[in-house]
């Protein structure tokens, strides 16, 4: 660990004990961002994103969730001895986090400019009027009209109250932005706004930022590094240039061919077969052993670990798929 | 988000219902309470054959006694043994409460359904109710009873009027939000009547808190009907409904607490269990907690 | 192509909703044909009416005016009864699989409930029968047919949907975002299953969607909506070559790409769809459009063919692209 990374998961655990059943959302998670970075986090329903991003917030539900091992180093700080109080200073300060719905982010009775003016004043020692014009400056800054500053959530459309929401969280000038499907629910021509929008937020205010995505297209035009997920582990990961160029994961593989191309003309997709193992009941091997076509003896009984196959490019598999083959 | 995928293979073929029982088992008072009710079922079910006494005989020779091993909850002014008054009371306690929470839950929710899946309907058919519920409920009650005259059918025809509109307000609370369910459009889309989509889909879907209502509505109705025994208007004597026995045992209260306390307490502990399988219930039968 | 018989015809289609702010233009006159056994491609941002489209043509909506033909009959104005019977023939999925499956009934009983309501079958043992065997078409593995769409993930669900839409052997379907909520490798067997269904049964789809790709990949002509007006029509492959209309261009250059050597230029468009409430007559797109002048202002731009089976509705549509 460099003193350039912001922050560092290290064997990240995270299990949620239900009635009959403990579901395994993340099973040892590792990965760094440094200052100024952009990652994005790439999995499908239920692959542990989400969970691993509340993870750093401490957010995790308990119950039934429970993060029940490894450490998070927000700027060499260790958040696993943070207490509740401590990590309420984190949160929005530090670290900041963007949701995938809009429409239910923000509060319909109070003013968007008193709700970025909350965040602004829980964290700063600003009096009213300077919090205020701080709060005017956000809105501003992600280009909605200052004099909005008075007008209710509801006289937002969705795009507009993304970046409402875009506005809240970096408020405080977090070091670190972690947002989650933050386009998903927004019509394409909007989430290119706002992704844009982000783009240019961080490198005004160089923040770090996590992106949560299934969507391959967005980490491609947006991110430096990528991760990608599968049944609460990281599978494949490396700069977006190593990784897309030079894909080596099976399941990465598959999720490419899954996706409708373009420019090409295609008659059949190639859909990945079955379906995500239960994370209730994880086999023993690899996780994606059932699905994968390049499975080998080996891949049942052991887990493979993510290991480095060449400079920024890593990859958890016995039999990775080879350049031109 | 990972939990809402989890399913295992042998935990297929779980319907709501049986979910439902699944977790309310696993609430124990609930499960106490529900056994309590259905001992008080079986009571009432056998009195002739449990009561020790007929519970009319009076017994001038064994007026006013305290509980003792021949009469374990005492005797009243006329001798009559209390025990034998309490269990055949149950009787009364149970058809009162069942039967007034049926005839007001099927035509408050057959009112509330058909307001809210007919807007032409609605403000008729709610204006209509909210004139029994700006009254206030004893007077309400007094009012129907006097009218109506007294008698046990009369008294849950009253009852039975008091607790519609709660059910109706609920059911077309339920089905507003109900017929706009996307599932609700695919079955029009498949062509489906509306009688087929409101009993098939709609009602199905919105019985969870009618249910709950249902329960704890009928603790609620006991009480109500105990109140108008207490000042007359409900059961007459020498019929032995606990509200009633109340009212006889206050005079008494000084010297014979028993005469009012028990049956007192009856009336609670049913009225507790309802509202705790009702919790239960609510629980139970919510979706969200479906893990 | 032109040969070929035309399963639907619509016909200045409009459907209007009254709202307390006005009169909402939902669908404001849309035409367009579709033949037999290929699928039609409705794109659109939300709010551009594709929905209301579909479910209009179904007649779930009551349509305001317009004409729409199916199978060369006019059912714009039939009445209930008539319109029961062609159920049969036309079927709808829908986008999402959590909300469209009544949860308390099982998956037997969810597929098997277009044969109850029609009557089609005599006995119980038909019924298995023929549910066993949509539920094979469909690549539900029969030891689900007692489970519970709780118990079921996206994917399967969809496939109930699906099933459902198909028992009783309709020949035309409206798919509204069938594969929108969900992850990209189940996106992809569905997609597939619907392109098996097609071919087998000689099906005919109006496929509605946001997702550029999935539309391309599906359909044999798209139409692209936007605020209740058709703005650009031609072949799939026709019109991800070549658009006219300055927000179809947009539309499409919005798309993440996930190829890192397509660097083609972003055309952004500056603010978002205004509502359709009381629209005035003129060019919907005008207020978001880089190029718009006095005219496009001044009326609504009928579609006009500018290259054989293309078809654009803009003012300007000749003097910007050369034609």
């Amino acid at each position: 660990m460099n003193k350039d990374t912001i922050l560092s998961v290290e064997n990240l655990v995270v299990k949620f004990f239900l009635r009959k059943s403990t579901v395994e959302a993340v099973n040892g998670v590792s990965f760094e961002i440094q200052k100024g970075e952009r990652v994005g986090l790439v999995g499908e329903t239920g692959a542990g994103k989400t969970t691993t991003a509340l993870s750093i917030l401490k957010l995790v539900p308990n119950p039934p969730g429970r993060i029940t091992d490894g450490n998070i180093y927000l700027n060499g700080e260790n958040l696993m001895e943070k207490s509740e109080k401590d990590m309420r200073k984190i949160r929005g300060n530090d670290v900041a986090m963007i949701f995938q719905d809009p429409m239910t982010a923000l509060n319909p009775v109070l003013t968007v400019g008193d709700q970025i003016m909350e965040v602004i004043r829980l964290h700063n020692d600003l009096g009213k009027f300077e919090a205020m014009d701080k709060a005017k400056e956000m809105l501003e800054l992600v280009g909605i009209p200052g004099e909005r500053y008075l007008d209710y959530p509801h006289q937002f459309s969705g795009g507009m109250k993304q970046r409402v929401v875009i506005a809240i969280a970096l408020a405080c000038n977090p070091k670190l932005l972690i947002a989650d499907e933050p386009t998903s629910a927004l019509d394409v021509t909007i989430q290119a706004q706002v992704l844009e929008l982000i783009n240019n937020l961080r490198d005004k205010m160089g923040m770090s930022l996590l992106l949560i995505t299934h969507d391959l297209g967005v980490v491609a035009e947006t991110c430096d590094k990528v991760m990608i997920m599968y049944a609460g582990s990281i599978v494949e990961s490396g700069t977006v240039d190593k990784v897309y160029r030079n894909i080596m994961h099976p399941y990465t593989s598959g999720l490419f061919n899954a996706i409708p191309k373009l420019h090409e003309e295609s008659d059949r997709l190639e859909p990945i077969k079955g379906m995500m193992p239960d994370p209730s009941d994880l086999p023993e091997g690899c996780a994606f052993y059932e699905r994968c076509p390049n499975a080998v003896d080996e891949c049942k009984t052991k887990k493979p670990e993510l290991k480095m196959v060449e400079e920024d490019h890593a990859v958890a598999c016995f039999n990775p798929i080879k350049r031109g083959a | 988000m990972a939990k809402s995928k989890a399913y295992k293979k042998q935990e297929l073929g779980n319907s709501q219902l049986k979910m439902t029982w699944i977790k309310l088992r696993e609430n124990k008072l609930a499960v106490a309470s529900m056994f309590i009710l259905l001992l008080v079922c079986l009571v009432a079910i056998f009195a002739p054959l449990i009561a020790p006494y007929d519970y009319t005989a009076q017994n001038y020779d064994e007026m006013l006694m305290f509980p003792c091993l021949a009469h374990p909850f005492g005797t009243d002014q006329f001798g009559r043994d209390i025990l034998s008054r309490i269990i055949w009371g149950s009787r009364y306690t149970l058809i009162i409460g069942f039967l007034t929470m049926v005839v007001s839950c099927i035509v408050g929710t057959a009112l509330g359904v058909f307001a809210a899946y007919y807007p032409k309907l609605d403000n008729p058919i709610m204006r209509f109710l909210d004139i029994f519920s700006s009254i206030p409920d004893m007077a309400l009650l007094m009012c129907l009873v006097i009218i109506l005259g007294t008698s046990m059918t009369n008294m849950i025809i009253a009852l039975g009027i008091y607790y519609v509109p709660g059910y109706a307000r609920l059911a077309r609370a339920q089905v507003l939000t109900l017929r706009d369910e996307e599932y609700v459009e695919a079955s029009r889309a498949l062509g489906a009547s509306d009688a087929r989509i409101l009993l098939n889909h709609i009602l199905p879907n919105a019985m969870a808190p009618i249910i709950v209502r249902f329960t704890m509505s009928t603790g609620g109705c006991i009480l109500e009907s105990a109140s108008l025994s207490f000042i007359g208007l409900g059961i007459q004597p020498p019929e032995p409904e606990w509200g009633l026995m109340i009212s006889q045992g206050k005079s008494f209260l000084s010297t014979n607490w028993y005469y009012s306390i028990i049956p007192g307490l009856c009336i609670v502990l049913v009225s507790y269990c309802l509202n705790y399988l009702g919790d239960g219930l609510r629980d139970a039968l919510d979706p969200r907690l479906n893990y | 192509m032109e040969n070929k018989e035309i399963m639907l015809s619509v016909q200045d289609l409009k459907k209007y909703f009254n709202t307390p702010t006005g009169v909402l233009h939902a669908v404001d006159g849309v035409s367009f044909d579709i033949p037999k056994g290929t699928t039609l491609g409705v794109v659109g941002e939300s709010g551009c009416g594709k929905s209301t489209l579909g479910r209009t043509v179904l007649h779930l909506h009551k349509m305001t005016s317009g004409k729409i033909m199916f199978n060369g009959k006019d059912i714009s104005n039939i009445n209930k009864q008539e319109f029961h019977e062609l159920r049969k023939e036309m079927q709808i999925i829908f986008q999402d699989p959590f909300s469209s499956i009544d949860p308390r009934m099982s998956v037997k009983q969810l597929i098997a409930e277009p044969l109850k309501i029609f009557k089609l079958a005599k006995s119980k043992e038909e019924i298995d029968k023929k549910v066993s065997e949509v539920m094979d078409i469909v690549g539900l593995a029969p030891r689900l047919a007692d489970s519970y769409a709780h118990e079921l993930d996206g994917g399967r669900r969809q496939r109930i949907g699906i099933g459902r839409a198909i028992i009783l052997d309709p020949s035309f379907i409206v798919c509204d975002e069938p594969v929108s909520a969900l992850d990209v490798s189940i996106q992809a067997q569905i997609l597939n299953l619907m392109q098996d269904l097609q071919k087998d049964r000689n099906l005919t789809y109006i496929f509605i969607t946001h997702n550029l790709s999935v539309v391309k990949h599906i359909s044999d002509d798209i139409m692209v909506m936007y605020l209740g007006c058709a703005v650009e029509k031609a072949t799939s492959k026709e019109l991800f070559q070549h658009q006219y209309h300055p927000y179809t261009k947009a539309l499409i250059s919005a798309i993440p790409r996930v190829n890192l050597d397509d660097k083609s230029k972003r055309i952004p468009i500056k603010g978002e769809l205004v509502s359709p409430i009381d629209p005035k007559d003129q060019c919907r797109f005008a207020p978001r459009c880089e190029y718009a002048t006095d005219v496009c202002f001044g009326s609504t731009p009928k579609l006009e063919e500018v290259e054989p089976g293309h078809f654009v509705a803009c003012h300007r549509v000749r003097e910007l692209n050369n034609l």
